[in-house]
């Protein structure tokens, strides 16, 4: 075999890129440089098998200090795996190493990964050098370390350096400084929004563990970097948390079953993707570091049907996954599902005509509600009493019950109140088509509801379940029974709120009640009044329920609402359920959790209880670090959802995120999540707002990013420019900030019912952060000149993706037509002289002022225009459970003034313009 | 009363079904029960006798094995036997047949909890022990009743070990005196005492031994004070 060396050093030191290499001769030396000047990379795929069998020899450099030294040499002799061992015990005593000692010792090296073949060999090592430098980019010592990396391919091999090349442009090492650490001058950079959706930011891992990591979408960290000690931390200024989707909908989720699963003996980690494997028989718990055995059952993989290989179990190959739980995850048999459905039947709520719709909906989807035959359904009604009814299969029609003894509620029959779906849907049928006329002409205008809510609990007590409760009024008769606190003249106050806590404990305590009884409370408050939902709230949030909120709701009045109301509802009905369930999140040793945000009751330090999971609550934690956390690489988060499904089958969902650990400031600011640090700090803020005062939590979040910019200058930034500076990551925090300040939840002087601010607060804390970050800050798109380029491909449509805009009036041009996405609603605005070809294309008019005045759909025309339109808010839609209604709105709109209010770069009478808050924040930054 | 019913594989223990007890209808906190219910499940075997009786205080255990199959039920130590023994029958009948041949394949707990429905239904009839249905059942299934051995539950789980014919006959000679062994011996108690002896003894017991300790390690990972969690 022949090899030959090339021998030009300057000429590879200027790159490799894409023709470079194409110009190797295959026999010749393939160089792959690392520098910190130059971008070279190499993906993965470069070592397809074929040109893997035939690596021979492999040559590792480094570039140091101005001396060109070849550190590594080997030749490949039988077999990869020799070369693999041979590789990593030599790796360990390079002089490299052996100077960096202290920091970089051998254990780093061989829990990198588990090297399987001679292309993993490679990219492992590029890969960790990548790390290597990012992590000492503060430090001197590397400081001119160039990394050079020489695969040597035999003669024969044609393959090789073809297929070498396209991958070479494909995977950018990132140089010194990072993208994430750029320096932006935010007063002079204006337009900062990326044109698309943000991403969160990749943590710093090693390919292969980053590759398996837990999606974002479901489990993510406000900092991807963990700062090693709490003082660090502190330094830093940024919040510590991690945000979940635990039940979210998941196209792909592997599910296995077996008899044992394999958990940490001490502290009950599910074995993940981030164990390490001492040898064969033994794993190591990445939380607690404890040393286990692995079974006999785990030798073999089902999977590949191979034996001996627990390291390709499913388990260990997927961050997601879910367990069929064995008897032992049972204290009770599973239980079915239990629907309840309490309604309020009040003159009010006659008035507002829910009822038609609600029993419309429950008729179109009651084959679908989840579960199986076992599956039992149920209704109560209550004005000034409460009416059972009983549905027993053979009656002739549904017999109604009332209890009018409202202090000391019972259940007028023992059963029959709570009927199996399957055998008596006729009877269940009936009900709901007579149950909209029944109330017709009640004067009643009391309600029960707390007594309503009693009887609930006691009817589904035994088994566990759901309850829907539609509410239209401030409960005012027994139990529970509340009164307006809100002041109309306070609403646009710039001074404190008052009355964000609840008015009374009642239903904190009935939730509790639920709670141990897996029962949890849903509210559907529909209603044009103050109904307080602060206090009543209460009852879904700690019995892990879920709150919707249709203000204004009226069957004529208020179509759009309506419609809402009906998509809601569907999705409500069908939507994925889980029974008694519980959730633990596990960290590794040193790091404490010691906040939760969400629905649910906190039963242990770590446990949270939540009698229904569903798949659109999201949940978010606060985390400090109590124990130093040196000597770790890595840290990783565990959480497990323990849930019965609607199939009466116990599982388990685990999710597992792993993080690198670093030292340095920089490090942390290079992994700072602006859009996860922004979701939890509205959740905080939301606390603030209640244990505290308004203000206060208001002014706590400006300091928030006041802070943290502070310690970027004083400690990151070396060289000290004027303006105000933040890194890339950053860029748009004092934004999402000023977002923050100006939504619904916390914003002073302008009007806001009580009811809407206090709902607000209730989805920034439930809501998963892709919503919440909607909510906070709109996504705003130029919609009249939509064009195929850059469109997306989903199956066979083309979806047009026009660019992000700020959120200020002077990006909206009275000649076109805007889109406007605030998660659950869309606004579409349309210009005062709008394209005649828009008007007429899409929305179908001839003129502007034929824009009708209410318009909530857009019509099915066949012109480009229309088609690129609907199938750009038809995908916006999809991605999304619920239904955002889309409004077309105009000058003369009522709801000109929402959409006008989501334009939050721009000043109001009493905020703010982004400019001004960011001269704000600049003079706080430099005293 | 019938509180709980429960439907097992002998051959692991493994839960096929189970109706959900009330507790608020009958008061009482059945969490007890469950868990006995569950590990005198895993303590059955092939030698195990296929009718038994186990006091637990006020209440007491009734079941029958058939087809490699268990149904138990807790009820009223007061409750008349003969109806416990028709019932489980008859559950037994019905899920033989629906679900018999599926039973030795399944792997996941209570894969047939739907067979709930059918024993809620049952249970019915059975709870009013006026129903002249019931009356007539008895009179059919009376024959058996008298010759069922009777233990304590409390004593069976706690020996750790499988439960056999042998031990209990020779429970049943404690308990019970004379009396009741002469019957047994009169009718199938040889038969028994010789299965047991030949099939069940030392072979049993070392099998019990090896394999129940690790149970009951298992076991002991549920925290059983709280409801539903399993995280410990």
């Amino acid at each position: 075999m022949c090899w030959t060396k090339r021998s030009n050093l300057t000429s590879q030191l200027t790159g490799l890129k894409g023709s470079a290499a194409n110009a190797l001769m295959p026999d010749t030396i393939v160089h792959l440089q690392r520098s910190s000047g130059v971008h070279a990379s190499m993906g993965q795929g470069c070592f397809g098998k074929g040109v893997l069998h035939s690596i021979r020899q492999v040559v590792i450099m480094l570039w140091l200090n101005d001396v060109y030294t070849k550190i590594y040499s080997v030749r490949c002799k039988t077999s990869l795996e020799g070369l693999r061992i041979g590789c990593l015990s030599r790796f360990n005593d390079l002089p490299l190493f052996a100077m960096h000692g202290g920091k970089y010792r051998n254990t780093r090296c061989c829990s990198l990964s588990l090297f399987r073949s001679m292309g993993r060999v490679l990219t492992e090592i590029l890969i960790w050098f990548k790390w290597l430098l990012l992590t000492r980019r503060q430090g001197s010592l590397v400081r001119c370390c160039f990394i050079h990396c020489a695969v040597l391919f035999p003669a024969q091999t044609s393959a090789g350096p073809a297929q070498l090349s396209p991958s070479l442009a494909g995977l950018s090492l990132q140089s010194q400084t990072p993208e994430a650490l750029r320096v932006v001058n935010l007063l002079q950079e204006r337009n900062l929004l990326p044109p698309g959706p943000i991403s969160p930011p990749t943590p710093c891992l090693p390919q292969d563990l980053q590759k398996i990591n837990c999606h974002p979408e479901v489990f993510r960290s406000t900092l991807t970097s963990i700062p090693q000690t709490q003082s660090l931390l502190n330094k830093a200024k940024l919040p510590l948390g991690l945000l979940l989707h635990p039940f979210k909908d998941l196209t792909q989720l592997p599910v296995v079953t077996s008899s044992t699963i394999v958990r940490c003996r001490s502290c009950r980690t599910y074995i993940n993707p981030f164990v390490s494997f001492l040898d064969q028989r033994r794993w190591k718990c990445n939380l607690c570091y404890r040393v286990n055995d692995v079974p006999e059952e785990f030798m073999y993989n089902p999977v590949s049907r191979s034996y001996g290989e627990p390291h390709k179990r499913p388990e260990v190959q997927n961050a997601t996954i879910e367990f069929i739980a064995p008897s032992e995850y049972m204290l009770r048999p599973p239980q079915p599902a239990v629907y309840l459905f309490v309604l309020d039947v009040s003159h009010n709520a006659v008035e507002t005509g829910y009822l038609d719709v609600v029993c419309q909906s429950l008729l179109e989807n009651i084959n679908s509600l989840p579960g199986d035959s076992r599956t039992k359904i149920g209704f109560i009604t209550f004005d000034s009493t409460i009416h059972f009814y009983n549905l027993q299969e053979g009656l002739s029609q549904p017999q109604m019950l009332i209890v009018s003894d409202i202090e000391d509620i019972f259940l007028p029959t023992p059963d029959s109140l709570l009927v199996n779906l399957d055998e008596c849907t006729e009877m269940v049928q009936d009900l709901l088509k007579s149950l909209p006329h029944m109330f017709g002409k009640t004067m009643e205008t009391q309600s029960a509801l707390g007594p309503a809510l009693q009887a609930a609990f006691k009817l589904l007590s035994p088994t566990g379940g759901r309850v829907s409760v539609f509410q239209t009024q401030l409960p005012n008769l027994g139990v529970g029974s509340l009164k307006s606190r809100e002041d109309p003249n306070q609403r646009a106050s710039a001074k404190d709120i008052q009355h964000l806590s609840p008015a009374t404990d009642f239903y904190k305590k009935l939730a509790l009640d639920c709670s141990g009884q897996q029962v949890a409370v849903d509210l559907f408050l529909l209603s044009s009044q103050y109904c307080d939902l602060a206090s009543l709230g209460c009852i879904s949030r700690y019995s892990a329920g879920s709150v919707y909120y249709y203000p204004s709701y009226h069957q004529q009045h208020n179509p759009a609402q309506v419609e809402c109301f009906q998509k809601d509802l569907k999705r409500y009905l069908t939507r994925k359920i889980g029974f008694e369930a519980v959730m633990r999140i596990r960290c590794t040793k040193g790091l404490s959790i010691h906040t939760f945000h969400g629905n649910f009751f906190v039963r242990s330090t770590d446990l949270l209880s939540l009698p229904n999971v569903n798949p659109d609550a999201g949940f978010a934690v606060q985390m400090s670090i109590e124990e130093n956390l040196v000597d770790m690489q890595v840290v990783s988060f565990q959480a497990a959802l323990l849930y019965t499904s609607s199939k009466g089958e116990r599982r388990i969902r685990v999710h597992t995120l792993c993080l690198p650990v670093v030292n340095s400031l920089s490090d942390i600011f290079a992994g700072a999540d602006v859009q996860a640090i922004t979701g939890l700090l509205a959740s905080m803020a939301v606390d603030r707002s209640v244990t505290a005062s308004l203000s206060d939590a208001r002014d706590a979040m400006t300091n928030a990013s006041i802070d943290s910019l502070t310690s970027y200058r004083t400690s990151v930034l070396t060289i000290q420019q004027p303006g105000l500076l933040a890194p890339a990551c950053l860029r748009l925090f004092p934004l999402y900030i000023l977002a923050l300040l100006k939504q619904k939840a916390f914003r002073t002087g302008t009007s806001t019912k009580l009811d809407d601010r206090v709902f607000a607060m209730c989805q920034l804390k439930y809501q998963p952060l892709a919503y919440v970050m909607l909510m906070i800050h709109p996504a705003l798109y130029r919609v009249d000149d939509l064009t195929d380029e850059g469109a997306l491909n989903i199956s066979e449509r083309t979806i047009p993706q026009p660019r992000v805009q700020q959120l200020s009036v002077e990006k909206l041009s009275r000649e076109g037509a805007f889109l406007m996405d605030a998660g659950s609603v869309i606004y579409l605005w349309i210009g005062r002289n709008c394209n005649p070809n828009f008007l007429t294309q899409v929305l179908g008019v001839p003129s502007y002022p034929a824009v009708p005045q209410n318009m909530t759909m857009l019509p099915e025309l066949d012109t480009a225009e229309s088609q690129r339109t609907r199938a750009f808010i038809g995908w916006l839609r999809e991605q999304r459970p619920f239904f955002p209604i889309l409004h077309v709105v105009r000058d003369e709109s009522p709801l000109k003034a929402s959409f006008m209010q989501n334009m939050i770069e721009d000043r109001t009478e009493s905020a703010l313009s982004y400019y001004e808050f960011l001269l704000h924040i600049q003079q706080q930054v430099s005293k | 009363m019938v509180l709980l019913t429960m439907i097992a594989r002998v051959a692991d223990g493994l839960p096929l079904a189970a109706s959900m007890q009330d507790d608020e209808q009958s008061g009482r906190d059945l969490q007890h029960y469950q868990s006995q219910a569950k590990q005198l499940c895993r303590k059955l075997n092939a030698q195990s006798p296929n009718r038994c009786t186990l006091e637990a205080g006020v209440m007491s255990f009734h079941y029958i094995i058939e087809h490699g199959v268990c149904y138990l039920a807790l009820c009223e130590a007061v409750f008349p036997k003969k109806l416990v023994f028709a019932y489980l029958e008859e559950l037994q009948n019905e899920f033989n047949e629906l679900h018999g041949k599926k039973v030795p394949i399944v792997s996941r707990p209570y894969s047939f909890i739907e067979f709930d429905m059918y024993i809620q239904k049952t249970k019915k009839h059975y709870v009013d022990s006026r129903t002249r249905r019931n009356l007539g059942s008895i009179n059919t299934e009376l024959q058996g009743v008298q010759r069922i051995m009777v233990a304590n539950i409390e004593e069976v789980l706690q020996r750790g070990e499988a439960l056999s014919g042998k031990e209990i006959l020779q429970r049943g000679e404690a308990l019970f005196g004379k009396e009741v062994l002469q019957r047994g011996e009169a009718s199938s108690g040889k038969e028994v005492l010789q299965r047991g002896e030949a099939s069940s003894g030392k072979e049993v017991l070392q099998r019990g031994e090896a394999s129940h300790p690790r149970d009951e390690t298992q076991n002991a990972d549920v925290p059983q004070n709280q409801k539903v969690s399993n995280f410990s």
